[in-house]
C-alpha cells in the first residue's frame, strides 16, 4: 500500500495502471480513504474550533465555547462519513459518465483508484500542522492546498478514467468534472427554483 | 520499489502528526484582524487563563490625539462588565472596554491614541494608561463587594455601562472648579450612567433597569438656573440634571429605593 501511494507521487502516470491491472485489495483503498480524510478532518475541526473560539471568547459568555466543544467532536465522525459518500458517489457517477461515452471499465476499478488517491489530503494538513507558529498563514495555505490536492486528486483519477474506461481526455475529464458540477449547478439551482415556484403564503 | 515505498510511508507519516498537533491547535487562541480597517490598529484582545496572561504593550497609535494624556485604571471582577467613554468632544476618544470571562478587549472606535497598561494580579487591577484629554479614570473593583469608580477631571461625556456589579461608588472630582460629585449606588443587576460635564455645564443622565423612586429636596437644588428632571410623579426612571448659571452651589438629592445617593458639588 506504501508503495503504490508513493508510486502515486513519484510516477502516477504508471502507477496509476499498476493499480487498476494489478487490483490491490478493496480493503486497502478504503483505508487509505477513512485514514486520510479522517486526518484532514481532525486537523481542520481544531483549526476551526480554535478560529471560533478565538472570535467569541472575547464577545460571548463561555456557555458558547461549551456548546462548540461538545459539537464539534461530533462533527469529526460526521465528516469523516461525509469524506466515505463522497468517495462512493463520486466514483459511481464518474462511472456512469464515463458509460455514457460508451466505456467499458467496471465500477470497483474506478472506487479503488479513487480510495487511493485520496492520499492528496496530506497536501492542505501541512499547512494545518503549522497553525500554532502562523495562524493567518496557516487557514489560507490550508484552502489554497486542499484545491491543489483536489486538483493533483482530478489529475490521477484522469489518467485512471482513461484507463479504465478507454475514453478520450477530454471524455475523460468531463466524466470526473461533469458529475462535481452538475452537483454544483442543482445546489445553486434548486432552492432558486423552490422558491419561485413556492405558492405565496407558504 | 525503495523509493516509492519511502515516498508512501512519508506521506502516512505527515498525516499521522496532526494527531498530536490537533491537540495543540485546538485550544490555540490567535489574534484575528479586524475587518474594519479603522478599527484594526485599534483591537486588542488581553487574552488570560490559569497559567497565562497576556497584555497587549501597545494598543494603536495614530499620528493625531489631542488632547492627550488620558488614563484609566480599571479594575473589575464582575462577568460582561461593559464601560464606554463616550465623550462628546470631537477630540476627544471613544473607548469600549469588555471583560467577559477572562478576556479584556478594549476596542477605541474612532481615534487613534497611544495606550499602556499594567496588570495586578493581585488585587485584579487592570490600568490602562490613553494619550488623549485631560481626562483621568479610574475604576477599582475588589475582590470584596465594594466596587470603587473615581473619576477625575472630565471634559466631555462619560458613559458608563456596568452590568453586574454591585454596591458600585462613583466619585467625579472635577479638578478645574467645576464639579465635584460622588454617586453611590447598589444592588443593581443593570445600571446605566451618563455624566456629561463640560465647562461649567452639567448633565447627569441616570438610567436602570430598575424603577427607581426619587424625592428631590427642594432645598438643595436651590440657586441653580435650571434643574430639569424627567419625572412621574417624583419617580424617576430616566433622568436628567443640568447644572447652570452660578459654580458655587451643591446639589444633593437622595434616591429612596435603589440605595442611590448622589451629590455634587459645584465650585
Amino acid at each position: 500500500m506504501f508503495s503504490l501511494i508513493g508510486g502515486l507521487i513519484t510516477y502516477p502516470e504508471q502507477y496509476v495502471k499498476i493499480i487498476i491491472h494489478e487490483d490491490p485489495p478493496f480493503i486497502e483503498a478504503l483505508f487509505t480513504t477513512l485514514f486520510f480524510q479522517a486526518m484532514y478532518t481532525i486537523g481542520l475541526i481544531a483549526m476551526i474550533h480554535s478560529i471560533i473560539n478565538s472570535i467569541i471568547t472575547g464577545l460571548t459568555p463561555s456557555l458558547i465555547t461549551s456548546i462548540l466543544d461538545l459539537f464539534l467532536p461530533v462533527a469529526i465522525p460526521l465528516a469523516i462519513i461525509a469524506g466515505v459518500i463522497i468517495w462512493v458517489v463520486w466514483s459511481a457517477a464518474t462511472h456512469l459518465t464515463a458509460k455514457l461515452f460508451g466505456g467499458t471499465g467496471e465500477y470497483i476499478q474506478i472506487l479503488k483508484l479513487m480510495g487511493f488517491t485520496w492520499f492528496t489530503l496530506t497536501i492542505p494538513i501541512i499547512p494545518i500542522l503549522t497553525y500554532p507558529l502562523a495562524p493567518m498563514a496557516s487557514i489560507i495555505g490550508a484552502i489554497i492546498f486542499t484545491l491543489i490536492s483536489f486538483g493533483w486528486m482530478v489529475y490521477i483519477n484522469y489518467h485512471g478514467v482513461k484507463e479504465i474506461y478507454g475514453v478520450g481526455g477530454s471524455e475523460g475529464l468531463l466524466a470526473l468534472l461533469l458529475p462535481i458540477l452538475l452537483i454544483i449547478i442543482l445546489t445553486a439551482t434548486i432552492p432558486s427554483l423552490l422558491i419561485l415556484f413556492t405558492p405565496m403564503g407558504w | 520499489m525503495e523509493r516509492e515505498y519511502l515516498a508512501g510511508l512519508a506521506v502516512f507519516i505527515i498525516a499521522l502528526a496532526v494527531l498530536p498537533a490537533s491537540f495543540i491547535i485546538y485550544n490555540h487562541q490567535i489574534q484575528l484582524p479586524s475587518t474594519n480597517s479603522a478599527l484594526a490598529g485599534w483591537l486588542g484582545t488581553i487574552v488570560s487563563n490559569q497559567n497565562q496572561r497576556e497584555l497587549i504593550d501597545n494598543i494603536t497609535i495614530g499620528p493625531d490625539r489631542y488632547p492627550p494624556d488620558v488614563s484609566i485604571n480599571l479594575s473589575i471582577s464582575a462577568a460582561n462588565t461593559v464601560i464606554k467613554i463616550n465623550p462628546t468632544d470631537k477630540h476627544l476618544f471613544q473607548a469600549y472596554i469588555y471583560k467577559t470571562k477572562n478576556v479584556f478587549s478594549f476596542i477605541p472606535p474612532s481615534y487613534n491614541i497611544s495606550s499602556s497598561h499594567t496588570y495586578s494580579e493581585e488585587d485584579n487591577l487592570l490600568t490602562l494608561n490613553l494619550a488623549s484629554t485631560n481626562l483621568i479614570i479610574e475604576i477599582y473593583v475588589g475582590t470584596s463587594n465594594l466596587r470603587y469608580i473615581n473619576i477625575k477631571n472630565i471634559n466631555g461625556m462619560i458613559d458608563l455601562n456596568l452590568t453586574q456589579l454591585i454596591n458600585t461608588s462613583l466619585n467625579i472630582d472635577i479638578t478645574n472648579g467645576i464639579i465635584h460629585g460622588n454617586l453611590t449606588y447598589s444592588d443593581a443587576t443593570e445600571t446605566r450612567w451618563t455624566l456629561n460635564l463640560l465647562n461649567g455645564l452639567g448633565t447627569l443622565n441616570i438610567t436602570t433597569s430598575q424603577r427607581l423612586n426619587i424625592t428631590v429636596d427642594g432645598e438643595v437644588y436651590n440657586g441653580f438656573a435650571s434643574l430639569n428632571l424627567y419625572t412621574e410623579e417624583r419617580k424617576l426612571t430616566n433622568g436628567t440634571l443640568e447644572i447652570m448659571g452660578d459654580k458655587n452651589h451643591s446639589l444633593s438629592f437622595n434616591l429612596k429605593n435603589g440605595n442611590l445617593n448622589i451629590m455634587i458639588t459645584t465650585g
